[in-house]
């Protein structure tokens, strides 16, 4: 149940209001995918790597995050290349016909930070919030637990399907395959297939322990509640400030 | 015979399941047949019967899993608290009824421990500082309060059967369903649930179904007994029929209890000679990465020598680093200090599949080792992956298919069968392989008695062929009886390693006769 984007710890994104984390998140995604200063895109970047530091998130967790953002970035940047040879004038390299211009470069560049700071901007919330914050913040904004529980599932189902792939690869071993294509392929069809034997499991579970119980009108409850914290109030207030800021810049035309 | 009255918390009459066939081609499987039966409030009633005998059909029908989750046809009626099973969801049935299924690790809906055992008071709507209170309570109760921050995806399956129960009991619910807890818990664990169902019954009258292939406690504590076969319950009596009719429950494959349970005696260590090891760990250490400060290391400074031919069991509590030590002998696991070496070769240098020449393994969880295959394809696959020719796949698959009587589940898809059955398909895949140290992780749980003693039997006789055996159990009988070499894990340490008296004999199979030619 606990595989998935999260990595525990103690740190001060941790510890924050799983609402202000995503309000914050959210502001990130959003200014990034309008606003394409550069020098704004380099400060959130550099920005999302010092909260990560400062809440001292586990290093493995942000390994994993650009493990899997890396390679995208370079395919991404390689197929922009050709795409943009025609963009500007100034020309950095050429190879026959194909140019590579400054202007395509810095396009490139921006067009790259873009995407790994919106990425990141959602893995900020995902590595640093647990199940049990989920379900916290999202009670607290009313969301009915049918709906949280369907969303930490989602969240958990492709990366425990990895989790099982690599078991089913292991079990295949030890009772000697050699991994070839075959039984690679058998690995993955066997990891979907427990997850979804996992998936009726844990929902059967769920039934026995009464989540859709008729409690004749009265809410659910929870043995540790949503409470705003006087950081989290602090951060909310900075998070507005700096959205402020960034749309008076915006505005501006900076 | 107990007949119907006024302090019935549980009334099943004429009760009859079908599961839905598995396929168009396969006709739908019997699973239960006019059961009736009725239990009285605030009593412990046992459970019993061969693998395969409907056992767990019947505890998922009073939950309401049967027939609101599965697919198949029902008939008759149940009546649990009050509640008509039929017409009633499984989360109205749980408000007043505690489940824990036979699989504690695929019943965890939550992340951490606390999680898990606050889940069913918060759905019920408790206010926190009560949950908080209950939690704390439970955890006192059955020892477990070091495991509250525990991740549940890191706990062992006997740690992770005694946080199912006290999610289970956490709600005080008015019936308390077990299907087969005892199994995997510890000296303590069980100590502590026989105390915490006396404390239930006692105090909250709470009615206790207790489905169990481990009939000790039951003789001790039952006040009823229904013996199921072949999807019928074919006596309904009390614990008595342990003393009275033993040889008919040894005859339909159920464990009847012995003096079992004593502390195992563990003699002197004789260590092999170097040349004559077959397995040798030189003070390894392993932790699994990314583990908290919650996390003790599973294993720390072991040192052992396994001799050719030796039969070791290892035994321990719960979370002791039993299954992480025999997870490392065919490199699934790799030691972070220390050398592990099995025929003569060190364990880190070889990949998992070299490996399997070597050693045979057989997991906790059968369902993991099984691959969607029909029964005969999952045991003709490690021989065939191992280069056997085809006439060699063919008579370890029709030897394994005798041993463990699978005639007529030869054809049908191995994750299908009842846990039993599973369990007994995959150590016939382990034992297909015919390599020269075998590795069982708690083989026998869920297996009746008549399976037990059939594959133990096998594995003595394997044993004595010259196949070293490395076993984890917690079943100190099964020890005492087969092993010649016993180790004892405590807190990820080894506390202590040597000969085993060996002062008992091994089970008889009531069917030997007909195995006997095959077991040699």
């Amino acid at each position: 149940m606990s595989a998935g984007f999260y990595a525990r710890g103690d740190g001060w994104l941790h510890r924050l209001d799983t609402r202000v984390k995503v309000f914050l998140s959210l502001c990130l995604v959003v200014c990034c995918a309008i606003w394409g200063n550069w020098i704004f895109l380099a400060a959130v970047l550099v920005g999302i790597h010092v909260a990560f530091a400062t809440d001292r998130t586990p290093w493995y967790a942000v390994g994993r995050c650009w493990a899997g953002l890396g390679p995208v970035l370079a395919i991404i940047g390689i197929c922009l290349l050709f795409g943009l040879s025609d963009v500007g004038d100034d020309v950095a390299w050429q190879v026959g016909g194909w140019r590579v211009t400054l202007q395509a470069l810095a396009l490139n560049g921006t067009v790259l930070l873009r995407i790994a700071d919106i990425v990141l901007a959602v893995l900020l919330t995902l590595v640093t919030t647990s199940d049990e914050q989920w379900t916290r913040g999202l009670s607290a904004l009313r969301v009915p637990y049918r709906i949280i529980a369907r969303w930490l599932r989602a969240l958990h189902e492709i990366p425990a399907v990895f989790v099982n792939a690599r078991r089913s690869r292991l079990m295949l071993s030890a009772r000697g395959a050699s991994l070839g294509v075959t039984a690679r392929i058998r690995a993955w069809v066997e990891a979907w297939q427990t997850q979804a034997e996992r998936n009726d499991a844990v929902e059967q579970a769920m039934r026995t322990r009464g989540v859709f119980m008729d409690r004749h009108g009265a809410r659910r409850t929870l043995a540790n509640p949503a409470h705003m914290r006087a950081a989290d109030w602090v951060t909310l207030c900075l998070t507005l400030l700096a959205l402020a800021g960034v749309i008076v810049m915006m505005a501006f035309g900076w | 015979m107990m007949e119907n009255g006024v302090g019935d918390i549980i009334t099943v009459m004429n009760l009859a399941w079908q599961y839905a066939p598995a396929t168009q081609a396969t006709e739908p499987v019997p699973g239960l047949r006019n059961i009736n039966c009725y239990v009285s409030r605030g009593t412990l009633t046992g459970i019993v019967g061969p693998t395969g005998s409907g056992k767990t059909t019947f505890a998922k029908t009073l939950i309401g899993l049967i027939p609101h989750c599965t697919a198949g046809t029902m008939n008759g009626f149940a009546r649990v608290a009050d509640m008509n099973v039929k017409s009633t969801s499984v989360s109205n049935l749980s408000t007043h009824i505690g489940y824990v299924g036979q699989d504690p690790r695929t019943q965890m809906t939550s992340a951490t421990v606390h999680e898990e055992i606050a889940f069913p008071l918060e759905n019920r709507g408790i206010d926190g500082e009560e949950i908080r209170a209950r939690v704390e309570e439970v955890l006192d109760e059955l020892h477990i309060g070091h495991l509250r921050d525990r991740a549940v995806d890191t706990l062992s399956t006997g740690e992770a059967e005694r946080v199912a129960i006290a999610s289970a009991i956490a709600p005080r619910p008015q019936v308390l369903i077990l299907d087969e807890p005892i199994s995997p818990l510890d000296r303590e664990g069980r100590d502590d649930l026989v105390r915490v169902l006396a404390r239930m019954r006692e105090e909250e009258g709470t009615t206790v179904l207790l489905v169990e292939q481990d009939t000790d406690i039951l003789s001790r504590h039952a006040d009823a007994v229904f013996l199921m076969v072949d999807g019928e319950i074919i006596r309904r009596t009390t614990r008595d029929i342990f003393a009275r009719e033993g040889a008919l429950l040894e005859s339909v494959g159920v464990i009847v209890p012995s003096d079992g349970g004593r502390d195992l005696s563990i003699g002197p260590a004789t260590p092999a000679a170097a040349a004559d090891a077959a397995v040798v760990l030189d003070h390894v250490r392993f932790s699994y990465p990314h583990a908290t400060a919650h996390e003790r290391t599973p294993l720390e400074d072991v040192s052992l020598t396994v001799g050719q031919g030796d039969f070791i069991g290892i035994t321990g509590p719960n979370g002791s680093g039993k299954s992480t030590l025999v997870r490392l002998l065919n490199g699934i696991l790799r030691p972070q200090a220390g050398k592990v070496t099995v025929g003569g070769a060190d364990v880190t240098s070889r990949s998992v599949t070299q490996m399997a020449h070597q050693v045979a393994f057989v997991t906790q969880d059968p369902m993991s080792m099984l691959f969607g295959g029909t029964v005969h394809e999952e045991i003709a696959y490690g021989p065939r992956a191992l280069g056997c020719d085809e006439a060699t796949v063919a008579s370890r698959v029709a030897a394994m298919v005798r041993l463990f009587d699978l005639y007529g589940v030869e054809d049908v898809p191995a994750r299908t069968l009842s846990s039993g059955e599973q369990r007994a398909v995959a150590l016939a895949c382990a034992l297909a392989m015919e390599t020269p140290v075998l590795v069982l992780d708690e083989p026998v749980v869920g297996l009746d008695q008549r399976l037990k003693s059939r594959f133990l039997n096998t594995i003595a006789a394997r044993n004595r062929q010259g196949t070293t055996v490395v076993m984890v159990c917690q079943d100190t009988d099964a020890i005492e009886r087969y092993c010649t070499h016993a180790a004892r894990l405590d807190e990820g340490h080894l506390v202590a390693y040597g000969t085993v008296r060996g002062s008992r004999e091994p089970f008889v199979d009531p069917s030997s006769r007909q195995m006997g030619g095959m077991q040699g």
